[in-house]
């Protein structure tokens, strides 16, 4: 790492700028390869893959937070963290492999070259280009936390998760309202909260109001009150009911 | 309490990944889009914060770019409440209506005008009081007037989106929730004023990062104390609600079904998906509906046996009522003809009774005809008995159809009995002053009349008879003047009788070597003089 010290203050803080960067995409990746994947057997593996690889950008900015300390002191110290650095490229190697197992995708295998660029032999054998191996994998973890973030962001809005549900229930012409038994709204959907517009005029947070207020008649001018089948119909001004 | 370039690396990314972690996790809750875009802003503008704090603090000279980094703190310590704000106002609006109102536009070109002060505070030094020439002008400065307006300004901010959440709140059951983010608010606020007085301790720790995680917790703490409304669970709820519903993905296969969910089989699938936003009749009654969702179809369906049951027994009605209709004409068909046939028995028998007196009396004429003396005037007789017949019958039918004739037709009438009667050398000279209808009844009668008189008239060897017909005061009259006596005016009583009955009068008089006779009634409506 001290190599870095040849380095202008600017480059320095332009890299501690894609640290950053890194760390935000990376994180980002995590929750929507989470979201994308659920608690499947793949999603949790390759979850905790995304989770372990942030682990290792962190790893990184302890590096070259260390560093920094040394460079703005002007005294040259080790990067130590060894043993976390090694144990989180051997967990990253494990999940890396479980992953290759059940999705048999050569690509994953590339996360294995990068995550070594931390280990503490890496950083020897490397010497004077191991700065320029350390900016390269951030750049590459950067490219691939993109990435899957916009494939995870896409493959959402175009698979069945856990917003789908949302999805389909807001496609129901009904109205739908969940709710605890102290009448707070769990869950209703859009068609919900424009009957509850149209026939009170505002949205209610308690289902147990509204319900009270419909049984009330208090608003009966914003509808016509019928009986179909032993059931309460409200006919709306609009022709619906 | 001092840190490190590295500590200050590691905290600002702890803070970026809690952040981003945050964000998304509301982004995934909320179900409204207000809420979903101001935690997106919220997210964004905390992490462009913490990067840009990142960048201030890898800078070892406090120079300008140092100060302008430092400077652009306000850019997100000023947007970060209006974002707040809107999402508060944006709660519980219709999707269409999330777009910010024109008074949160004027605030947002206010605090531009703000973030203008504070990047020009070099110039006027109003939001800091910095002396440039110390090395230490970051640590050693005080606050000028701009600053506390923007201070104010913040919090007022803050202090609106949740009095906003407050008041939408009042009707929620867990409104008591309040208390905590309420807290936390008084909390941050304890902290500024903490931070602004140089408490040693407040002092040291970091603005930015204080700010933004007071920040999350007052929205995290809103949402769960029910003031942000949230969706959460869905596919649990999902799986046990009574929906009749299923999502399936791209391939058409089940992925989540509901609890009440009924199979559909594969064929019904793609039926209901081509026939999409149709739904599709099924054969248990029930209307199944798809909707495409991304990443694949919703499936519902509608159990309308009911409806169908009502349909059924509303189209056996209708047919009953079409059947009934259908007797109930041809009933109405039978009762036509029937009525039509007792109607023209009826007339027929009127007919008869009106002329039957008139037959018996031509057949007695007629058989009188061959011993009579004057087989001349005998002749005459009949063929005026015949020719009153006939016209009798026709004035008959007018009554039962009409309620006024013209005065003209009942003139030719007479014309013509006035013509056979030439015959027996009886000239009848008439002087008609009526002009118009007469009542029907009235000009039967005046008929009838006038057939008696010219009959007894050929009887008696009248050779002139003068008639005139006209108005007098309210009475339509007609006058018979026979040039000789015809001797004493036996009318029958039949005749006499509808007379009366018609509210008529007969008049005779005696003028010298003859007498005068007159039939009158009252004007009827339908005179025309």
């Amino acid at each position: 790492m001290i190599d870095f010290f040849n380095f202008s203050s600017a480059t320095l803080i332009f890299i501690a700028f894609i640290i950053g960067i890194c760390v935000f995409a990376q994180t980002l990746a995590l929750v929507l390869r989470f979201f994308r994947h659920g608690l499947t057997t793949l999603g949790i593996f390759k979850t905790l893959l995304e989770f372990f690889i942030l682990f290792e950008i962190f790893n990184f900015s302890l590096l070259y937070g260390q560093m920094l300390n040394g460079y703005n002191n002007g005294i040259a110290v080790p990067s130590g963290y060894t043993n976390i650095r090694i144990l989180i490229f051997l967990l990253i190697c494990i999940l890396v492999l479980i992953v290759f197992k059940l999705k048999k995708s050569l690509l994953v295998l590339s996360v294995i070259p990068a995550t070594m660029v931390s280990l503490p032999i890496i950083e020897t054998v490397m010497g004077a280009a191991y700065p320029w191996f350390f900016i390269g994998t951030l750049i590459f973890f950067l490219s691939r936390s993109i990435k899957i973030s916009i494939i995870s962001a896409v493959d959402i809005r175009t698979s069945i998760s856990s917003l789908s549900v949302m999805h389909a229930i807001n496609t129901l012409p009904a109205g739908v309202l969940f709710s605890e038994n102290d009448g707070y709204t769990i869950l209703s959907n859009y068609q919900m909260q424009n009957l509850m517009i149209a026939i009170t005029g505002k949205v209610f947070r308690d289902s147990i109001e509204f319900y009270k207020a419909l049984l009330s008649g208090k608003y009966e001018s914003r509808y016509k009150k019928a009986e179909l089948d032993g059931k309460i119909v409200y006919l709306l001004a609009d022709g619906t009911t | 309490m001092s840190i490190n370039y590295g500590e200050h690396l590691y905290f600002a990314l702890i803070y970026m990944s809690v952040v981003t972690l945050w964000s998304a996790s509301v982004l995934r809750r909320s179900m409204q889009k207000g809420i979903s875009y101001s935690a997106f802003f919220a997210g964004l503008i905390l992490n462009g914060w913490a990067l840009v704090r990142l960048i201030k603090y890898q800078i070892v000279v406090s120079d300008s770019l140092a100060r302008y980094l430092w400077y652009s703190y306000y850019i997100f310590q000023l947007s970060l409440p209006l974002v707040i704000l809107w999402m508060a106002w944006a709660v519980d609006k219709p999707e269409k209506e999330t777009f910010p109102p024109k008074w949160w536009r004027t605030m947002a070109i206010f605090i531009g005008i703000l973030i203008i002060l504070v990047f020009t505070n070099d110039l006027h030094g109003l939001v800091f009081k910095l002396d440039l020439s110390r090395p230490d002008w970051g640590i050693n400065y005080t606050y000028g007037f701009g600053y506390y307006i923007i201070l104010f300004i913040c919090m007022m901010n803050i202090a609106v989106a949740f009095f906003i959440l407050l008041v939408k709140s009042l009707n929620s059951p867990r409104k008591k929730g309040f208390i905590f983010p309420l807290g936390i608010f008084i909390l941050f606020g304890i902290y500024n004023y903490k931070y602004i007085m140089r408490d040693p301790f407040i002092y040291e720790t970091d603005l930015t990062i204080v700010t933004g995680v007071f920040a999350m917790l007052m929205f995290e703490t809103c949402i769960q104390s029910g003031l942000i409304p949230v969706n959460t669970k869905y596919i649990d709820i999902f799986k046990r609600s009574p929906l009749r519903m299923q999502i399936l993905n791209k391939e058409k296969q089940l992925a989540i079904a509901s609890a009440m969910s009924i199979p559909i089989n594969k064929n019904a699938i793609e039926k209901v998906i081509a026939s999409s936003p149709f739904p599709v009749l099924q054969e248990d009654e029930s209307l199944l509906f798809a909707n495409e969702i991304p990443g694949g179809y919703a499936l519902w369906s509608e159990d309308v046996s009911k409806i169908q049951q009502l349909h059924r027994e509303i189209q056996q009605s209708t047919e009953r009522l079409r059947e009934a209709n259908i007797i109930l004409a041809e009933e109405e068909e039978i009762k036509r003809t029937v009525n039509e046939k007792n109607a023209k028995k009826q007339l027929m028998e009127q007919l008869e009774d009106e002329i039957a007196e008139n037959i018996e009396k031509l057949s007695t004429m007629i058989v009188n005809l061959q011993g009579s003396e004057n087989h001349s005037m005998e002749t005459t007789r009949i063929a005026l008995l015949l020719c009153y017949t006939k016209r009798r019958c026709n004035l008959f039918f007018k009554e039962k159809e009409i309620l006024s004739t013209d005065i003209d037709e009942l003139i030719r009438y007479m014309d013509e009995l006035c013509e056979i009667a030439k015959y027996s050398n009886v000239q009848i000279a008439t002087v008609n002053k009526l002009q118009g209808y007469l009542t029907i009844r009235y000009a039967t009668l005046f008929y009838d009349f006038f057939y008696t008189i010219v009959d007894l008239a050929i009887q008696k060897y009248c050779p002139y008879i003068i008639v005139d017909i006209g108005t007098e005061e309210e009475f339509i009259i007609m006058r018979l003047l026979p040039s000789v006596d015809i001797g004493v005016l036996t009318i029958e009583s039949k005749l006499i009788e509808a007379i009366t009955e018609a509210k008529g009068k007969v008049i005779s008089k005696d003028i010298e070597d003859t007498i005068g006779i007159s039939i009158s009634f009252l004007k009827g409506v339908t005179i025309n003089d």
